[in-house]
């Protein structure tokens, strides 16, 4: 097992360098725009896929909390229906 | 070396079980042979396809008709309660999943060969120019899927819907090797001149994919299946 | 169970952090050749950060419960999981809105794109194999987290390795003093909301424990 495991790490290693050898990036950026704020003519889409970038975001978080507390409420109903049982049997 | 002794004794197994029965072997290599037929119904209508379409066709049949034939590999076990009896046996697990690692990978070579030669007729593609690297990239290729798919379909034994979980819990793992698989066959086919650079490229990139999926197969796999001996 | 002070705490945090982000990033500089469009980059970025760090949360849970057979793990592999999902559909989401504007087109097969969109299917795959794995489901899936994980490195290379129209990661460090402040906020208030969520989901995972519990000491007096 564990000259397999050697081996294995030999043969990623021999691998490995070909990942090296591709061309580097070079170095980008954001600029940011000095001047007029407005562009001519995009602001319209742009607008709408900002909006709705940030929308769907905020959408899915809030669905996905909605979605764990109403998953909690009925574990929380499913274990006082148990509880109720018990005590009905016990008392 | 007992662990490949061990693996290879239990691969010995599984061999003479298929040569038995042949069933695996047969169905895999027709079904292999249907879905070519029916992707050279669909793209050779009208003019000849890409060669980016042929590699494509190859490595779909390959990812396919290995799904099919793992998922019936570990059906067999699962009817005889097989795979339990290697469990409780005190065999390294290591030793049981190196031997179906190996014994998926003779399969689907065996339902490559016939699938690219079937490519090559039909789709009018040359395998000889380039069949060394070629062998050794659907090899390598062969080796990675194997190497996920048969961890998943040896812990997926006793699940309700195996036949639905085993391709979708494979593919999008495999993916990166299918992909190196495509473009490296795309490479060799087009027979360009700086093609087998690129070949080469995507042989040391499957390499690193199936030393990582190995290591982390053998690594996993006695975990995974500690719970169901 | 009761909640402990630092989740009150993180949820202010949180809370504050999703009011005040979004008025950094009205009044930050616009890009100059992306223009308003890159204002995008101000959650896309973080969300593809939470994303990440949930798939190694997840993947730290499976591997403990898998090696050391924790149960805390495999819930904590279980509510990452589902955080990794969600932080990935909203970059996947996001960034097809931004790469409509500056990119002309929706989707590009992009080794970024690409090596992403198969990490989200991992994860998918990973809730999958939760719900319908049968018994022994959750160590299979803890094993497929850790495949998951595999890939992560992958996809922080992937960009450095290949040619490709995705904005590098460098672009963070080289990032205009302007743009720093409402990143790095945004940045922050969604690493607090991981870990406010990653509470939320993990209190759903223990009453679940205790109910399991609950239900098998209840059936051995209600047998009786």
């Amino acid at each position: 097992m564990k000259r397999l495991l050697a081996l294995l790490a030999i043969l990623f290693f021999l691998g490995a360098p070909a990942f090296a050898a591709q061309p580097k990036p070079d170095a980008e950026g954001f600029v940011p725009v000095s001047g007029a704020m407005m562009q001519p003519g995009e602001t319209i889409p742009a607008n709408r896929l900002v909006a709705a970038a940030y929308g769907f975001i905020f959408a899915a978080l809030a669905v996905y909390v909605a979605s764990v507390v109403a998953r909690s409420r009925r574990v929380e109903a499913e274990m006082r229906e148990l509880q109720r049982k018990l005590e009905a049997k016990n008392g | 070396m007992t662990l490949v002794r061990q693996a290879a004794l239990l691969l010995w197994k599984d061999v003479v079980v298929e040569l038995r029965a042949k069933e695996l072997v047969y169905a895999t290599v027709f079904f292999a042979a249907i879905v070519i037929l029916v992707f050279a119904f669909a793209f050779l209508g009208g003019e000849r396809p890409s060669v980016d379409v042929s590699a494509g066709v190859l490595w779909v049949a390959m990812a396919l008709a290995g799904t099919l034939g793992i998922g019936r590999a570990f059906e067999r076990e699962r009817e005889g309660d097989t795979m339990r009896a290697l469990l409780l046996s005190p065999m390294p697990r290591a030793a049981i999943y190196l031997s179906k690692l190996v014994a998926i990978s003779l399969l689907m070579l065996l339902v490559e060969a016939v699938s690219a030669t079937l490519l090559s007729l039909l789709f009018g593609v040359s395998l000889t120019e380039h069949l060394l690297p070629l062998c050794a990239l659907l090899g390598l290729g062969t080796f990675g899927f194997a190497a996920v798919a048969a961890l998943f379909g040896a812990s997926l034994g006793r699940a309700r819907s195996r036949d639905v979980l085993l391709p979708l819990l494979t593919y999008p793992i495999v993916v990166p090797i299918l992909i190196a698989g495509t473009r490296g066959s795309v490479a060799l086919l087009v027979g360009q001149p700086e093609g087998l650079a690129t070949a080469i490229w995507w042989l040391k990139f499957l390499v690193v994919f199936d030393a990582i999926f190995i290591t982390l197969g053998l690594w996993v796999f006695d975990p995974i299946m500690r719970g169901d001996s | 169970m009761k909640p402990r002070l630092w989740f009150f705490a993180a949820v202010l945090l949180s809370a504050i952090g999703l009011i005040v982000a979004p008025q950094l990033i009205v009044a930050a500089p616009r890009e100059a050749t992306m223009g308003l469009v890159q204002k995008i980059f101000y959650y896309h970025v973080p969300s593809a950060w939470v994303c990440v760090l949930a798939a190694f949360v997840c993947a730290g849970g499976s591997a403990a419960y898998l090696f050391t057979g924790s149960e805390a793990g495999d819930r904590v592999a279980a509510a990452a999981g589902e955080l990794t999902v969600l932080f990935g559909l909203c970059v996947l989401v996001t960034g097809p809105l931004w790469a409509r504007k500056a990119w002309g087109t929706w989707w590009q097969w992009d080794v970024r794109l690409t090596t992403t969109l198969l990490m989200w299917m991992i994860f998918v795959a990973y809730l999958f194999a939760r719900k319908y794995g049968g018994p022994g489901a959750k160590k299979l899936a803890a094993g497929l987290a850790l495949f998951g994980a595999a890939d992560v490195p992958l996809i922080y290379l992937s960009v450095s390795i290949w040619r490709t129209i995705h904005p590098k990661t460098t672009v963070v460090k080289t990032l205009d003093p302007a743009m720093q402040g409402p990143f790095w906020t945004a940045f922050a208030t969604f690493t607090v909301l991981f870990f406010v969520l990653l509470e939320l989901r993990l209190s759903l995972e223990r009453a679940r424990s205790r109910l399991d519990a609950l239900h098998l000491a209840a059936e051995d007096q209600l047998d009786e």
